[in-house]
C-alpha cells in the first residue's frame, strides 16, 4: 500500500474490496487501513480474526473479517508477517472484539500484537511452550510413530 | 443353601441371603452417577437419563451434583489436557466404592482427537476405568449396557476381597499438572507431544487398580478407523489385523483389499 492507504482503498472499486482475498494491508499501515474500513466503509464489527501459517513463504497471514451492522456484504482483509518474528499492530483500539481473537492468534500461532492491552495465552496454559497451530509444531500420535504405518 | 428350606422360611416371612449378596444388591441398584459431561457424548448420557431409555429403571437416575454423593463417574466426552486435572480431582473426591465408565472413543483413547496436542489420550492413563463403552458417540442403549455390565461386575465382588472394606487405605490418584510440554506428574511429562503416553492404562476389573508398568501398547500397530484413512487403503494382511467389522465396512464402501 502507498502512503495514503485510505485513499487507495477508497479508490478501489467495491467489487475489488468485496473480493476478500485481494485486500492486503502492509503491517505498518494496518491501523490506518482498519480505521478507513471502519469509519469510511462503515464496517463496525470484527466478527472473526484468524491466521494461516504459510510455511513455504515463511510468513503468517492474519485475516480479519468485518461486517457492517447496517447490512451489506462482509469484508475480509489480511496482513502478512514473517514467521520467525511475527508481529502486527493490534486492532483492539479499532474493534474491541479483536481482543480475545488476537489472544487466540497469539496463543496458537505466536503472532505478537503490538499495543494489545492484555496479550496472554487464552486456550493453552501460560507455561505451555510452542504454538501448536504452526505447521512445524511436532506432530503427535500413533500414526506418526516410525513403523506405525505411515512414511 | 438348599432351596426347599429357604422357600419354606420365605413362606413364613424370613428371607435368607448372604451379606455379600445383600450389599452388592444394594450397591448395584443405587449407582448414583456424577452429573458431569465433557463433550458431545454427554448429550447421549442425558438422553440415557430421559424417559425413552430411562436410567431410573436401573436405579442410576440420581445424577448427583457433588462428587461426595456419587458412586459412578461417567466420563462422557473429550478429556482435554486442561480438564484432566479436574477430572482426577473429582475422582479423588468421590467416596469409595467408586466406579468409572469411560464413555465414547474420546474418553477411552482420545478418539478423533488422539493426534492433537490438546486431548488426553484416554482417561485410563490417570484413573482406573471399570467399563469402556465404545462409540462416537455411543447410543443410549450402549451406555445402558455399560451400566448393566458394571452392575454385573459389582454383583461379582466379594466383600472380603474389595479394598474398601479392608484395612488398606484409599489411594488418591496423582493429579497431573499443566507442564511446559503437556501434562506432568511430579514434574515429569507423561503425555509428550510427538510421542506415546508414558503411562500404561489403569484398569479396574474388580475395583482394584492395576498398572502393568509397561508403556502403553509399545509395539503394536493400532489403527483408529475414525481418523485413519490408512484403514481404507491398506493391504489385506493389514486389514485382517483390524477388527473384522471394520474390514467388512471398508469393503462395503468399495475398498480394494485384493
Ligand atoms: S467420542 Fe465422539 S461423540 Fe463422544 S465426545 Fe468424542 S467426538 Fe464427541
Amino acid at each position: 500500500m502507498s502512503d495514503q492507504p485510505g485513499e487507495r482503498l477508497i479508490a478501489a472499486s467495491p467489487a475489488a474490496w468485496r473480493d476478500a482475498t485481494r485486500l492486503e494491508a502492509h503491517g505498518d499501515h494496518l491501523p490506518a487501513v482498519a480505521r478507513v474500513v471502519r469509519d469510511q466503509l462503515g464496517y463496525d464489527m470484527l466478527t472473526n480474526l484468524t491466521a494461516v501459517d504459510d510455511l513455504a513463504r515463511g510468513e503468517i497471514e492474519v485475516i480479519y473479517h468485518v461486517v457492517s451492522l447496517a447490512g451489506g456484504a462482509p469484508l475480509a482483509f489480511r496482513a502478512r508477517t514473517p514467521r520467525d518474528a511475527a508481529r502486527l499492530p493490534s486492532l483492539v483500539a479499532c474493534w474491541p472484539g479483536a481482543e480475545l481473537q488476537e489472544r487466540e492468534a497469539y496463543d496458537l500461532f505466536g503472532v505478537v500484537f503490538d499495543g494489545h492491552p492484555d496479550l496472554r495465552r487464552i486456550y493453552l496454559w501460560d507455561d505451555f511452550i510452542g504454538h501448536p497451530m504452526r505447521r512445524d509444531f511436532p506432530r503427535q500420535g500413533d500414526k506418526y510413530i516410525a513403523g506405525a504405518g505411515e512414511e | 443353601m438348599a432351596t426347599e428350606p429357604q422357600l419354606a422360611a420365605e413362606r413364613h416371612g424370613v428371607f435368607l441371603t448372604t451379606v455379600t449378596r445383600l450389599y452388592n444388591w444394594g450397591r448395584r441398584s443405587s449407582v448414583y452417577p456424577l452429573s458431569f459431561g465433557l463433550a458431545c457424548c454427554a448429550i447421549e448420557m442425558m438422553a440415557t437419563g430421559m424417559a425413552r431409555v430411562d436410567l431410573a429403571r436401573f436405579g442410576a437416575e440420581m445424577f448427583r451434583a457433588s462428587p461426595r454423593q456419587a458412586d459412578l463417574m461417567i466420563v462422557a466426552g473429550t478429556v482435554t489436557k486442561k480438564m484432566a486435572p479436574q477430572v482426577v480431582r473429582l475422582y479423588n473426591q468421590m467416596p469409595e466404592p467408586r466406579y468409572v465408565i469411560s464413555m465414547g472413543a474420546c474418553a477411552t483413547s482420545g478418539g478423533p482427537f488422539r493426534d492433537g496436542y490438546n486431548v488426553l489420550r484416554g482417561i485410563d492413563l490417570l484413573i482406573p476405568v471399570d467399563v469402556y463403552v465404545p462409540g462416537c458417540p455411543p447410543r443410549p442403549e450402549a451406555l445402558l449396557h455399560g451400566l448393566m455390565t458394571l452392575q454385573a461386575q459389582i454383583d461379582a465382588q466379594r466383600l472380603d476381597a474389595v479394598r474398601w472394606y479392608s484395612d488398606r487405605e484409599a489411594r488418591d490418584h496423582p493429579v497431573p499438572t499443566l507442564g511446559q510440554h503437556g501434562l506432568a506428574i511430579d514434574g515429569q511429562t507423561i503425555d509428550p507431544i510427538g510421542g506415546l503416553p508414558l503411562l500404561s492404562p489403569l484398569t479396574s476389573p474388580h475395583a482394584e487398580a492395576h498398572r502393568s508398568g509397561q508403556l502403553e501398547h509399545p509395539q503394536e500397530i493400532r489403527l483408529f478407523p475414525i481418523m485413519d484413512d490408512l484403514v481404507e487403503r491398506e493391504t489385506p494382511w493389514r486389514a485382517r489385523g483390524v477388527a473384522r467389522e471394520i474390514a467388512a465396512d471398508d469393503l462395503k464402501r468399495g475398498g480394494n483389499h485384493e
